[in-house]
């Protein structure tokens, strides 16, 4: 087989996580180059329907990150993405979405380190769980699934 | 619970309150009970409310802004209207509530083809259909939808005028042993069953015109710029429409089974539902509809709340400006 190459949608907020893996950059920390970043003004903003979208259009993986708790610049927008995410994760599980497709994280603009950290653990994840056949949209392949699986 | 009351009762309500309206069921040609507007005493002489009828009526409040509405609501209908204040759908003042006993309400799929069948009548626990010139009287219980056999708020929570009379009681559980049991299956299993349900939904979105609470003048299916998925009834986009409903509907819905009724493939709504509402309540100890003065589950948070982000857990000492 050839080798599997993930394709990640990360969703960054501007204020922290963005920085973060701006840091992570500058401070020349490798990673794996998998990531695409979508930089996004509050993980508040980050409708779960981002998520779907990016899974629908074929991506294996999609990470959502923002400001810690108590550090968000619009006071408590990640506060109602926790809420709303952890319920949308709930969700996913319970479809049978294989749970390594979809991560949130919170990353401070001072945690370069930890950014790479996090891409890398959640590259391996999502190597391991094998490229996406859930939820794409191509109909060849859903119905190929389900043939198989009958 | 006689008709008859019913009527003095609501007619009683429209005078007492000067009402514009008054939301309820009328009996159809084919027997069944119809959701129907009435606009004045006289005709409130129809208004009638059984098992045979199918709408959580609440789904029409949003469309009369404005106006002074009375309607007939058993416990399910009275949490959406509590849900409907809370979300300034409808102001507490203008809205008259006639509370109703509710014995639950048939799931017309089980009767299997409709075709010639006339309701008749419903009492003590049975009801009377005519079926090819034939009188068959059945069982209410092997009818009812599965959310009327798993209801537990079968009485208002919130009414003005309150007819007197017995609720369902004993709520079967079925939904819930469904739900435990579809967890107990590995991933791949549970995706295959969703799979399968979303294969059958053909996307005449029935399930959202029947649901209180799908009050959107716009609706995510229909936006076009940008276009979240495609109109083609396929599984992958069918999974989209429905994980993307029952997500919005987490910690709202009353589980009245109004889409499951109104779904023409039998879609097996109920148990995503029935799933988003009790992770909702898991996570944040929240049950739909039962205060007024309450915000929606996913529209507050609190400082405590449970945090599942990697790096998560309240932080002290990781400020980032600081
Ligand atoms: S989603 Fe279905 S069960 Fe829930 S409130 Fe809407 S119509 Fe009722
Ligand atoms: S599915 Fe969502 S967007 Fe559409 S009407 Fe219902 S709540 Fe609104
Ligand atoms: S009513 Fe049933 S078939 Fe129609 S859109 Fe809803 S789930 Fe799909």
């Amino acid at each position: 087989m050839e080798k599997f190459e993930p394709k990640i949608i990360a969703f960054l907020c501007n204020w922290c996580s963005y920085a973060g893996a701006d840091l992570a950059g500058v401070s020349r920390f490798q990673y794996p180059p998998h990531v695409r970043v979508i930089r996004v003004p509050c993980s508040g903003r980050v409708n779960p329907l981002f998520v779907l979208k990016a899974l629908y259009e074929g991506a294996d993986g999609v990470l959502v990150s923002g400001c810690h708790p108590g550090d968000c610049h619009y006071q408590s927008g990640n506060y109602y993405a926790r809420r709303r995410l952890e319920v949308f994760k709930k969700l996913l599980d319970f479809v049978g979405l294989n749970p390594a497709r979809f991560k949130m994280a919170w990353i401070s603009a001072s945690e370069g380190a930890q950014f790479a950290q996090l891409i890398r653990e959640f590259t391996a994840e999502v190597k391991e769980a094998g490229p996406n056949q859930e939820f794409v949209r191509e109909k060849a392949d859903l119905v190929r699934f389900l043939n198989e699986n009958r | 619970m006689r008709t008859d009351d019913l009527i003095l009762k609501c007619q009683e309500a429209f005078r007492e309150k000067e009402l514009d309206l008054f939301l309820g069921f009328e009996r159809s040609s084919s027997g069944f009970l119809k959701p129907a507007v009435f606009t004045s005493l006289e005709s409130l002489e129809k208004i009638s409310w059984d098992p045979s009828a199918s709408l959580n009526l609440a789904t029409f409040i949003p469309r009369f802004k404005g106006k002074k509405v009375g309607i007939i609501a058993p416990g399910c209908v009275s949490r959406s209207l509590v849900i409907l204040i809370n979300e300034g759908q409808v102001s507490r003042d203008r809205l008259t509530v006639v509370g109703v006993p509710c014995q639950g309400l048939i799931e017309r799929k089980k009767l299997g083809d409709l075709k010639g069948v006339r309701f008749l009548d419903s009492q003590n626990g049975k009801f009377t259909l005519q079926r090819g010139g034939q009188i068959v009287e059945l069982p209410l219980e092997d009818y009812l939808s599965e959310s009327c056999l798993d209801c537990d708020h079968s009485g208002p929570v919130l009414y003005d005028y309150l007819i007197e009379g017995s609720s369902r009681k004993n709520p079967s559980g079925n939904l819930e042993k469904r739900v435990k049991a579809l967890v107990e299956l590995s991933p791949g299993k549970r995706l295959l069953y969703f799979k399968k349900e979303a294969e059958k939904c053909i996307r005449c979105y029935a399930c959202r015109q029947a649901c209180p609470m799908c009050y959107c003048e716009s609706c995510f299916v229909e936006s076009s710029e940008p276009r979240w998925l495609t109109a083609v009834p396929e599984v992958a986009d069918n999974l989209i429409w429905l994980l993307t409903r029952v997500y919005h509907l987490a910690g709202r819905c009353v589980q009245c089974g109004s889409c499951a009724r109104a779904c023409p493939e039998g879609v097996d709504l109920m148990s995503l539902l029935a799933w988003a509402n009790q992770s909702v309540s898991e996570l944040f100890q929240y049950q739909p509809g039962l205060e007024i003065g309450e915000k929606p589950a996913l529209g507050e948070y609190r400082l405590e709340d449970p945090d599942f982000f990697w790096g998560g857990g309240l932080t002290e000492g990781k400020k980032c400006c600081s």
